[in-house]
């Protein structure tokens, strides 16, 4: 035993090693580990405890062993007994090594995930953040799910707030059919749906409508031949937010399948009626539909969201006021009657009408200023006047700041991702495939080598037009 | 789990003025596995609802109403409703939540607030005060006296009508002598607020220019 530990310590030989080098040193030792039996990697050294001998940072693969050795020896109880050593390592563990392992880190997370949801979810984000968050992983769509089931939106929004650049991929080997490959297969397509699912869920949660919308086209517009029960959920949703973000259902995605639309079309009929409702403005029709529809959204769970529609509604109603008036008083606003939710007390009244419009005020819903008439509370009349005036520079200026950011990060995964997609076998391949279709010559040099694409891509873009003019404005404005 | 759960630690905590809202947040919310796993009795129940105040308190500075409502869910319910501390933290969640400005005050001032919570407590009246002034110079154009001391919470207070006035004219605001309202003026930079280190607009364009440099580059 007490040799054991000594190669286990010798792991990594240093600590900035190479990727190639770190990955043939981890590949000896998990020959070495998977030799060894579970009895002797649980057993203690020297009557000390292994994990304390060991680093769940520096010797994070033995460490993970150990761990998984306790767990299939201890049975229920184990994961009690290590619960501190587990979340440790969850917490520090370092992803070069642990990626070579990824079945016993599947196994770790996964009884580690059964557990107790809410002292999981911390640790769980953080393994997440420590794997490699910007590919998708097994880890993701049950974290969500968790996060789902706790109410931890915050958390969530941790993970979900980093885009997704990368997929994992199985590939068939030669001669395996389609279900022999499916048991190596890191995720499913199901799992995917589910994770972009629970992600709009959770902006919904959060009220980030524009970030849910978007996470939701997702699941809509999931290519496939059929459509999937996920999807159709996904897409009731989809016209809700819409309604949310623009008073109107968002438009159908180009890309959806045909398959996926027929099916939207014949499962989501109340949903539709509930739109064309919202669009139309008249509030009784408004009013009869929600009423109508209470059982549907209930039944789907998705009554939250509807009294947010109504919610959204009275305020979408009241920014239209604009366009008829310039000047209106509270009295008249509240006379107008555009309350739907129907919570009784003094909702649609004069002075939580008040409040309505200051809320949307201080949100940049509308822009308008309130002007109260007497000194005396009871006697005073509030007037709102509407406003056409742009928002204040500043504010044009920071979110003009965040967008050029956010391009600006988007450009350069995509560059990275242009350089290994062209840099990847399978592209080297086709396009030698294209040379010889074109007739012979090998274009190979000139097609495959990523600098050359690189030149072209990046004088592709700096030649825009848009750009410029885009440049132009931003003077003007200053 | 590096920290403790424990009455000092939390008291150091919420007095550390330095400590921003959004990394209070953070340290508050590395305690919740063991707070939430901490068994209920008579001895630790009032480590845990001060906890449990405590972040909703941070949440509220963060102006994340949203999570601070997922967090009323996250506690046990019989706990939330029994405890008098939380009762009152809820409470304040609710009136924030129906921008209720007179029972926000009235909470935040006359509740049963715990020795460790004071602290917060007051950082996050001053907060409220300021940010709801400076929505009140961006809203209105004329505002009572009376709507003014509701909304920044110092109608009933011992503090006259007198020095209320000279503390808005302080900030720039008008008064009309006639009718005796108050004619708000915008002020212009919310930013003091929370990001100070990006309310140089000089700068900000500077910045923009660069960002803008670049991408015509890539």
């Amino acid at each position: 035993m007490e040799k054991l530990v000594d190669v286990f310590l010798t792991f990594p030989s240093s600590q900035n090693l190479s990727d190639q080098e770190l990955n043939k040193q981890a590949a000896t030792l998990i020959s070495t580990l998977n030799k060894t039996p579970a009895s002797t990697l649980a057993s203690n050294s020297n009557g000390t405890d292994l994990l304390t001998i060991l680093n769940p940072t520096a010797n994070s693969l033995v460490y993970l062993y150990v761990l998984i050795a306790r767990l299939d020896l201890g049975g229920r109880n184990a994961l009690e007994a290590t619960w501190k050593n587990a979340v440790l390592f969850l917490e520090n563990f370092d992803s070069r090594q642990i990626r070579n392992a990824p079945d016993m880190f599947r196994r770790l997370f996964e009884a580690f995930y059964a557990h107790a949801p809410l002292i999981a979810v911390r640790p769980i984000k953080k393994a997440i953040i420590r794997y490699n968050p910007s590919r998708f992983s097994f880890m993701h769509t049950s974290f969500l799910r968790l996060c789902l089931m706790t109410k931890c939106y915050r958390d969530a929004a941790a993970v979900l707030d980093i885009d997704l650049v990368e997929f994992p991929y199985v590939k068939n080997k030669p001669g395996e059919t389609e279900n022999m490959s499916n048991s190596r297969k890191e995720v499913t397509y199901q799992d995917l749906l589910c994770y972009f699912l629970y992600g709009g869920m959770i902006y919904m949660g959060l009220k980030e409508w524009r970030r849910a919308a978007d996470l939701l086209t997702y699941v809509v517009a999931c290519p496939g031949n059929a459509c999937s029960l996920i999807q159709v959920e996904a897409y009731k949703k989809y016209i809700l937010v819409g309604l949310l973000l623009d008073g109107k259902p968002l438009p159908m995605p180009k890309v959806t399948s045909a398959a996926a639309v027929r099916a939207y079309k014949a499962l989501t009929k109340p949903y539709d009626a509930f739109a064309q409702a919202f669009k139309s403005g008249s509030t009784e029709m408004f009013r009869t539909e929600a009423a109508l529809l209470s059982d549907v959204f209930r039944q789907d769970g998705n009554t939250g969201l509807a009294v947010q529609c109504m919610d959204v509604f009275r305020r979408m109603q009241i920014v239209a006021l604009r366009d008829t008036y310039v000047t209106l008083s509270i009295e008249e606003i509240s006379k107008k009657n555009l309350e739907v939710v129907g919570r009784g007390g003094d909702a649609g009244g004069k002075e939580e009408t008040e409040g309505v419009v200051l809320g949307m005020i201080e949100r940049d819903e509308i822009r308008a200023s309130l002007s109260q008439s007497e000194p005396d509370y009871k006697l005073s009349q509030t007037t709102v006047h509407f406003h056409n005036n742009p928002l204040s520079e500043l504010r044009n200026l920071r979110a003009l700041d965040s967008q050029i950011s956010r391009t600006i990060s988007l450009t350069k995964q995509v560059k990275a991702m242009d350089r290994k997609l062209g840099l990847s076998k399978e592209y080297i391949q086709w396009t030698n495939r294209l040379a010889k279709m074109a007739g012979g010559g090998s274009s190979l040099l000139s097609m495959g080598d990523p600098d050359a694409m690189d030149f072209d891509y990046g004088g592709g873009w700096a030649d825009d037009e848009p750009e410029e003019t885009i440049m132009q404005d931003f003077d003007d404005e200053i | 789990m590096g920290a403790q759960l424990n009455l000092e630690h939390l008291s150091t905590l919420v007095t550390d003025q330095n400590l921003s809202p959004a990394a209070l947040v953070d340290l508050l919310a590395d305690l919740e596995a063991t707070a939430s796993s901490c068994p209920l009795n008579s001895s630790s129940s009032e480590l845990i609802s001060n906890y449990y105040s405590a972040y909703f308190f941070s949440l509220f500075l963060c102006d994340d109403l949203n999570e601070a409502r997922f967090l009323s869910k996250r506690i046990p319910l019989g706990f939330l409703q029994s405890d008098p501390l939380l009762i009152s933290t809820y409470t304040l969640l609710r009136a924030l939540y129906t921008r209720s400005y007179q029972s926000i005050y009235t909470t935040l001032s006359s509740a049963p607030w715990s020795s460790i919570l004071t602290p917060l407590v007051s950082r996050f009246e001053k907060y409220f005060r300021r940010r709801t002034f400076i929505l009140l110079s961006r809203a209105y154009t004329t505002i009572s006296l009376k709507s003014t001391a509701i909304f920044l919470g110092l109608e009933g207070t011992d503090e006259k009508e007198s020095s209320i006035i000279a503390m808005v004219v302080a900030e720039g605001w008008g008064r009309d002598e006639a009718t005796g309202m108050l004619k708000p003026v915008p002020i212009d930079d919310d930013d003091d607020l929370r990001d100070p280190d990006v309310n140089a607009k000089d700068g900000g364009i500077a910045r923009l220019t660069g960002l803008v440099t670049h991408l015509t580059e890539v």
